[in-house]
């Protein structure tokens, strides 16, 4: 694996340095990590969405984009999402490294000129003469939320995953429509939003990550020279409380003008990457049990649910350790959901009664071993472990995890398995038969 | 086995080596040292190759393609110590496959970091021959209904097809790639078969190998597996029905549709008139069209911009343009088009802006600073798909599949002028060519 290295940069910015030339392209991101709350996160999303339509040096979305086409196309991805409790912003740059610029263009600063344009987004936006954010601005990217959020309903399968997130996680941070709701939104004035960004800039934590061939000292000079002048006193810190699961399952459903119904199912465990601090094993076992469940090649959901009855085009699952719950998403014709609800339940039952095949351990182990040797052929996944390794406060390096992940065995997956308790299904219900059934025949 | 040639590119300082065997199957190898294998099979056979049976009866159905796409992963347990799936073999090794089928082309591939000859293995063995029973389509029949479904409650797909079916018409271009529910109701595994023994040869395949091994190891292992797959029963390629054809004009200027969504979507289609033969002149087209595209409707530009700060449109409108042909199909059935596509209150009026846009950039011209801007980012983007192992492998078997050399981009790209930009815009933004597809709420939605 590559070699990282941590510089403090002021007492709410820490940038994670790793010096790596096997790329074309570097890769810069600043992350704001907040604590996800219902008032202020949707003002923190609306708030990012303002800073990305202009800033002082850059005063129009025409301009910003122009000077990101000029740093031979470098791209910007502004990333909004929750992790655990947690309200993380991430803005990442790649920008392809000097050395394949064509010669007339080998002295450009990309670096440096990212910085640039980031700190000027972030710290001098656009203003009023009393000083708020710009009213026009605030005004039209409050349209554009209200908007995004309407049209959450468009991608089907995000949908029912968020509403099985709130449903199940309502009263915890976690449970937040990150954005908020149509009229929270609309509700919000651009004194709020300009109070909201200052309290945010004296009081969010930053992390930097930076891969590429600058050295550590030249990112640091880039960041301190455009972020020269801000250093928040007190950075706030965030944590991720494990999800409780509630006394009885729950179950809700919607129906939608859509032909393929979305079957969504969680259980929850109450062990969370907290709980288990000195228990890494045990977070081992819980990965290799999801591995095996509904992740790796020939997983139990793809192939007793999918391939054996034919019930679903995909069916996978997904684990979130900072909250302790096991997701599984399936797209089913709606007529099918008792049926593929036991068949799923089935293959979980399976693994907690200790019905495993040591085999399909094996393998589980072998798809996970394979994930964390490929980490460090991608600056974005090295990023992402590094992100969640400070997010969930685990101390194991990628081979320090995959060496406990090798030790896992059928015992230790049944026995994590066995701690997962139904808590929460939605069914996103298909109530249109609209499917084209026409062909078009080519015959002489 | 011919020689070996080696393809090198001092700018990006890469290189690869390709070469053919006397099967036919040609193989590109691009050393890498990365801890992960990335290799991929791309079989000449898309869903636009819906040539005539044998027997004289129907096309091969939609969907044809993609389902023995599907269908490639199985094997005859009786001869695999019972295993009945290639999934099993890429298990063992902790590699990750997949596969897609596009237009001209069905690809599998792999990733791996341990076990590379027994992966390679799997994916020679898989490709190079076909094991399906009646039970196994029934089954398969109904797991690709519900990917034929995922995909028709998605509206920006939804709109952007209802956009290629106005352009093209009775053109296989603008078909679903996975078919409708009763076009694989008559897929059988004889037509599997067929279709299997027209297309799945090695001649009509390429080989792309990224990582930790030298081109004569490859080559070496290859070599090995394919003398397990004697050739089998070949079927020639038949000729495409004349009924498919590009016709100059749009067939249709507007489509509507309606879905369960809070905003409508728009998919402004403009049609390519003419396209140069041969895949080299495509080449040059196509990025000359991105170019062209780039300068007019990025992000950066005056037309998103105005747009976007009127409201008119939401964040994230995008374009593409796309250009291709099948070696197996008769120049005529070549195809190229352009599309805008965005969500917006009034889809209408955002037409209008773009028919006025359209005009003032006749009058004026393409911004000289603009097609520069644009150049970069092409060039940007280019360079950026040299960063893993799996990019690698896609981009120089894309471009090998159609018989070119990657590196060539960069000449090609510097060859382009705005005057080459200019011309092309004349060709291609004319009132006959355009068509607007949208997806309004439907009537019972907020």
């Amino acid at each position: 694996m590559t070699d990282t290295k941590t510089l403090i940069l002021n007492p709410a910015a820490t940038l994670r340095h790793t010096r790596d030339t096997r790329f074309k392209t570097a890769r810069l991101s600043l992350v704001w990590v907040l604590p996800a709350d219902p008032d202020s996160s949707p003002l923190t999303t609306l708030l990012f969405g303002i800073l990305r339509r202009g800033s002082r040096g850059y005063p129009s979305l025409s301009l910003l984009n122009r000077r990101l086409d000029e740093l031979y196309g470098t791209t910007l991805t502004i990333r909004n999402y929750l992790h655990g409790d947690s309200h993380v912003v991430v803005y990442t740059a790649e920008m392809p490294e000097q050395a394949f610029l064509p010669p007339a263009d080998a002295h450009m600063d990309i670096v440096g000129g990212v910085m640039e344009l980031l700190a000027d987004m972030i710290l001098r936006p656009l203003r009023e003469v009393n000083g708020n954010l710009r009213t026009d601005a605030v005004e039209k990217e409050k349209q554009s939320l209200c908007d995004s959020l309407r049209s959450l309903r468009n991608d089907t399968r995000a949908y029912a995953g968020n509403r099985l997130r709130e449903i199940m996680c309502e009263g915890e941070p976690y449970g937040i429509s990150i954005g908020g709701t149509v009229e929270q939104v609309s509700a919000i004035t651009p004194a709020q939003v300009t109070v909201h960004h200052k309290r945010l800039l004296s009081s969010a934590r930053l992390e930097v990550f930076y891969t590429g061939r600058a050295s550590e000292d030249e990112v640091a000079a880039a960041f301190s020279k455009a972020f020269a002048g801000w250093s928040p006193a007190s950075p706030c810190q965030v944590s991720s409380a494990v999800h409780v699961p509630p006394q009885a399952p729950r179950s809700d459903s919607e129906d939608m003008a859509v032909s393929q119904g979305k079957l969504c199912m969680a259980w929850s465990c109450g062990e969370s990457f907290h709980t288990l601090r000195s228990d890494p094993d045990a977070l081992a076992a819980y990965a290799v049990c999801n591995e095996l469940f509904g992740v790796m090649q020939g997983s139990l959901l793809f192939r007793f649910v999918r391939e054996e009855r034919g019930l679903c085009y995909f069916c996978d699952s997904a684990l979130d350790m900072t909250k302790g719950i096991l997701w599984v998403s399936c797209g089913i014709r709606p007529d099918k959901r008792g049926e593929a609800e036991e068949a799923i339940r089935e293959q979980l039952n399976a693994m907690q009664t200790g019905r495993i095949d040591p085999a399909d351990v094996e393998l589980a182990k072998l798809s996970l071993q394979n994930a964390y040797r490929q980490m460090g052929d991608s600056q974005s996944s090295l990023e992402v472990f590094a992100l969640g390794r400070l997010l969930n406060d685990t101390p194991d390096t990628p081979e320090e995890e995959l060496a406990r992940i090798l030790r896992v065995t059928p015992a230790d997956v049944a026995r994590v398995a066995a701690g997962f308790r139904p808590d929460t299904v939605f069914f996103l219900n298909g109530t249109s038969d609209d499917t084209f059934e026409g062909e078009e025949d080519y015959d002489e | 086995m011919s020689e070996l040639t080696l393809h090198t590119c001092a700018r990006l300082e890469e290189s690869y080596t390709e070469t053919r065997l006397s099967c036919g199957l040609r193989i590109l190898v691009c050393p890498k040292d990365r801890a992960t294998y990335h290799a991929a099979v791309s079989v000449g056979y898309g869903s636009m190759d819906r040539f005539a049976r044998r027997d004289g009866g129907r096309t091969l159905p939609m969907g044809t393609a993609h389902f023995l796409e599907h269908k490639m992963f199985e094997r005859d347990p009786a001869l695999h110590h019972g295993s009945d799936s290639y999934d099993d073999d890429f298990a063992a090794c902790g590699a990750e496959s997949n596969a897609y089928t596009s237009h001209d082309r069905t690809v599998y591939y792999f990733s791996c970091t341990d076990r590379f000859p027994d992966a390679l293995t799997a994916l020679l063995s898989m490709v190079s021959e076909l094991y399906v029973t009646s039970e196994s389509v029934t089954r398969e029949r109904d797991i690709i209904a519900e990917e034929i479904r995922m995909n028709a409650d998605d509206p920006w797909e939804k709109c952007c097809a209802a956009a290629r079916t106005a352009l093209f018409g009775r053109h296989p271009v603008q078909e679903e790639i996975c078919g409708s529910e009763a076009s694989i109701r008559r897929i059988t595994p004889t037509v599997l078969r067929e279709a299997f023994h027209t297309f799945y040869r090695p001649d009509n395949m390429v080989l792309t190998v990224c990582g930790r091994v030298t081109p004569e190891e490859v080559c070496s292992l290859v070599q090995k597996i394919m003398v397990r797959f004697p050739d089998g029963e070949r079927y020639a390629i038949p000729a495409a029905s004349p009924r498919m054809r590009v016709r100059p004009a749009v067939f249709s200027s507007r489509m509507t549709t309606r879905r369960p969504i809070s905003k409508p979507i728009f998919c402004i289609g403009v049609k390519c008139p003419e396209l140069p033969v041969g895949r080299k002149a495509l080449w040059r087209r196509d990025l000359t069209m991105s170019a062209l595209c780039e300068t007019l409707f990025s992000h950066a530009g005056d037309f998103y911009s105005d747009l976007f700060e009127r409201g008119l449109v939401s964040p994230g409108m995008s374009y593409g343009y796309l250009v291709g042909d099948s070696p197996r199909l008769p120049a005529r059935l070549a195809y190229g088009y352009f599309d805008l596509s965005g969500e917006s209150d009034c889809p209408e009026e955002v037409f209008g802006e773009f028919l006025s846009f359209v005009e003032r950039i006749r009058e004026n011209g393409i911004p000289e600073a603009d097609f520069s801007r644009a150049k970069r980012i092409l060039y940007a983007e280019f360079v950026a798909g040299f960063d893993t192992t799996e990019d690698i492998a896609a981009l120089l078997s894309s471009y090998a599949t159609d018989g070119l050399c990657a590196y060539d981009f960069f000449a090609v790209l510097d060859s382009i002028t705005s005057a080459d930009a200019e011309e092309l815009f004349d060709q291609t933004f004319r009132d006959s060519q355009y068509t607007l597809s949208v997806v309004l709420p439907s009537e019972e939605d907020p």
